[in-house]
């Protein structure tokens, strides 16, 4: 069949040279196993240095419901003064720091409020969680100190062990919350792995329908016409071409990063595979309607600089769609990243493909209607330059 | 001089009539500013959180006056669910960051002094998960001490403490400081807006110069070169007439770039603008300087690029200029990067430093400049004079 010796050829063309190989197959994988060894290792926790002169039981109580909240990391400093806290923050060395002054428990049993002292840089929405945390449980030993101290016939020597009393009744507290499990997909808040990925596929498709373009401008694909062969195969032969290329570096992409670098994104390799192949067609039309739009194939290479950066910033492939304007969001809406993006995200949540069925609907709709809009460029330029 | 004038203004001209380039030199940097740059911009984005209270006892009012609480207004936004049924699915489909589910018998059962639960479904975003627990938590720790100080104190503890919990403006339960003003930790004082405008200027820069190099790959190829060095005149001027007009549409590239985010996107580049000028200039000329040496070797203009682009683009990435705070990850790698000066010199000159506080990295910006000029006009002949 003519249309596989022409796919054939586009394959050689692309990956067939020691550069190609390296730049669209060995370069993408090496850089997605050395990006997912970087944010494995950033492992962010925020530091939080405590320092509690404290010298009643109260101090160390605060400082235990603290360390409770596991996203932080909750390192004790003992002896540290306030001044060597507030220094830590600001040289970079904790993120966070609290300082409990040293009368607070004898204060406290004297009903009195004393501030404990939270440094930070500034207002992020962590640390106003830490504020808040902090703030509710120091509202919890002032004011149940403070019902100790009003309590009626109490005397001094019973105070503590009754506020103890009382802490420890509210360990067991009445209302609680209980997590119902849910199964999310982690790509979505952490999708730059993938979106490098589809980047990548997006860039090789660029290259492999320029070569199309190319033969079109020297008119190589005029004089292909001459062949006894029907048109319908030297544009079949073209776009399957396109096809083979991006499926043959997804699978060794895919492969080495999954297989060699042990990357593991809670999606199998299969279905992985096949919502990037959906993607692989809708990247194929993306760039058939942009190349149907310039005039050579020089023009679609800067075009593409111009489309894939930011096409993948808008659809959420490097940091969180959520972080955009909302405007932005929803202009990701017609981008194809996104819904491929989406669909890996139900996959790795737990899904089956069939809650991806919109999903890749919208990748073929998006391949029908921009293949449509490119097609003249399967074909040869009817007017002479 | 003349010459050198002629080629020069003719290149500038040359390079006005590539639309795409254009568009790739100018307008690509500034799509990429504004998205880096209101992506991360240091707002605090609340936690939406959905919530369906299917409680209609005694405690519902308390319950929902909490919820739209003022205070808790920056941190988590409310949203009513109309069904049980929605929250999950609101959760799943990231239309709301956190959902809950408050009982039916959740007043009858506190009332009676029985355990209850509230419902939780946590979304993607640990940071929101914290925020809006942590509000929870608040509400539930007073909430639990107050039915036991009423165990253990007896009936009037904790009705007669009503609004104890309420922290007083004269007496906060927590002294908050906060040590870095308004100004965010990850981009080391200035607004992520500025932040990504000094480092886009500085890599699209580096492209500028870059034009120098193909330039002159170009003109010997197609054999321009070569027949203007048969010319009676000194040659060299039309060689540095030619680098002379990807300086142009650099210096161009930077003024624009910077009135546009100035005027556009409200960037404050501070008032040293002979120095911004400065930098920018060290820049280009560290770009071509880099493009033409990387030329030299390469002898096409398709190597030279993609070289170029992977030097320009890791030396981008390695300096902070796709993830801010990669220092932390790869520690002082960035300061062997020729990004990394031209942006702390930006950065000082945006704060408002004086000049002594950035003359050390303009002074390195400048050294690397001059260094990588002599290597470049060293391998210089290479580029031109191939087989001439």
């Amino acid at each position: 069949m003519p249309s596989i010796a022409i796919a054939i050829q586009l394959i050689k063309r692309t990956v067939g040279s020691r550069r190609g190989l390296f730049l669209n197959m060995l370069l993408p994988a090496i850089l997605l196993s050395v990006l997912t060894g970087l944010l494995s290792a950033q492992g962010q926790q925020a530091v939080i240095v405590v320092a509690n002169a404290d010298a009643g039981e109260l101090g160390s109580y605060l400082t235990a419901a603290l360390a409770r909240e596991e996203l932080y990391d909750v390192r004790e400093a003992s002896g540290a003064s306030d001044e060597d806290v507030k220094q830590q923050v600001l040289d970079g060395k904790a993120d966070a720091a609290v300082y409990i002054p040293s009368d607070y428990t004898v204060s406290l049993l004297e009903g009195k409020h004393v501030p404990a002292a939270l440094y930070r840089m500034n207002v992020q929405l962590w640390n106003a969680s830490l504020a808040t945390t902090l703030e509710a449980e120091t509202m919890k030993l002032s004011a149940s100190a403070g019902m100790v101290a009003r309590a009626e016939g109490v005397d001094k020597e019973q105070m503590l062990p009754l506020l103890q009393k009382l802490l420890a009744a509210q360990e067991k507290p009445v209302v609680t919350t209980k997590h119902v499990g849910m199964k999310l997909g982690t790509i979505l808040s952490n999708p730059i792995m993938i979106g490098i990925l589809l980047m990548f596929v997006m860039m090789l498709v660029s290259q492999s329908i320029g070569f199309v373009m190319e033969d079109r401008e020297l008119r190589t694909m005029a004089r292909m016409y001459t062949a006894p062969v029907r048109a319908i195969d030297i544009s079949l032969g073209n776009f399957l071409g396109s096809m083979a290329v991006g499926t043959l570096q997804l699978v060794i992409v895919l492969s080495l990063t999954y297989f060699v670098f042990q990357y593991d994104p809670g999606v199998s390799y299969g279905y992985m595979l096949i919502v990037l192949e959906f993607f692989l067609l809708a990247a194929v039309g993306l760039t058939t309607a942009i190349a149907g739009l310039v005039r050579d194939s020089r023009q679609l290479t800067q075009m593409n600089n111009l489309v894939i950066m930011p096409s993948c910033m808008v659809s959420g492939c490097f940091f969180p769609l959520s972080m955009l304007p909302t405007f932005m969001q929803k202009l990701a809406n017609f981008l194809p990243q996104k819904w491929a993006l989406q669909a890996i995200d139900r996959l790795g949540g737990g899904g089956s493909v069939a809650d991806i069925g919109l999903q890749l609907a919208i990748l073929l709709l998006f391949a029908a209607v921009l293949i449509a809009f490119g097609s003249a460029v399967l074909r040869p330029s009817k007017l002479s330059r | 001089m003349r010459i050198w004038w002629t080629t020069a203004y003719y290149e500038l001209l040359k390079y006005s009539r590539k639309k795409t380039l254009i568009l790739i030199l100018i307008v690509l940097p500034l799509v990429l500013i504004y998205m880096l740059g209101s992506a991360f911009d240091t707002e605090i984005k609340p936690a939406k959180v959905i919530v369906y209270n299917a409680d209609r006892g005694e405690l519902r009012a308390s319950v929902d006056a909490f919820w739209s609480n003022d205070e808790i207004k920056p941190y988590v936004r409310f949203l009513a669910a109309k069904e049980e049924g929605d929250v999950q699915p609101s959760v799943t489909e990231s239309e709301s960051d956190y959902g809950v589910v408050i009982p039916a018998d959740y007043s009858s059962r506190v009332l009676k002094g029985e355990t209850v639960s509230w419902r939780t479904y946590s979304g993607r975003f640990v940071e929101k998960n914290l925020a809006v627990e942590s509000v929870i938590d608040s509400y539930l720790t007073e909430l639990n001490m107050q039915m036991s100080a009423r165990e253990i104190l007896g009936p009037e503890a904790g009705s007669e403490q009503e609004g104890v919990g309420e922290p007083d403006a004269a007496e906060p339960f927590v002294l908050v400081g906060m040590l870095g003003g308004d100004k965010n930790q990850i981009f080391r004082s200035v607004s992520a807006m500025q932040y990504y405008a000094a480092t886009y200027l500085i890599m699209f820069l580096l492209y500028g110069g870059m034009l120098a190099a193909i330039e002159l790959l170009n003109q010997h190829k197609n054999g321009t070169l070569q027949r203007m060095f048969t010319m009676p005149f000194s040659f060299i001027q039309l060689v540095l007439g030619i680098v002379t007009g990807s300086f142009l549409v650099a210096a161009l590239q930077a003024i624009i770039i910077v009135l546009f985010t100035k005027f556009v996107y409200d960037v404050n580049w501070g008032t040293n603008y002979g120095w911004l000028f400065l930098i920018s200039l060290l820049t280009t000329a560290v770009g071509a300087g880099i493009a033409i040496i990387i030329a030299s070797f390469a002898k096409t203009v398709k190597t030279t690029q993609t070289v170029f682009g992977i030097v320009a683009f890791s030396m981008t990435f390695v300096s902070g200029g796709m993830i801010a705070d990669i220092d932390v990850i790869i520690g002082d790698a960035s300061k062997w990067t020729v990004n990394h000066w031209a942006n702390e010199g930006l950065r000082a000159i945006m704060n408002g430093s004086s000049w002594s506080d950035y003359s050390q990295e303009v002074a390195i910006l400048a050294m690397i400049a001059a260094v990588l000029s002599v290597f470049a006009m060293i391998r210089l002949p290479k580029v031109v004079k191939r087989h001439a």
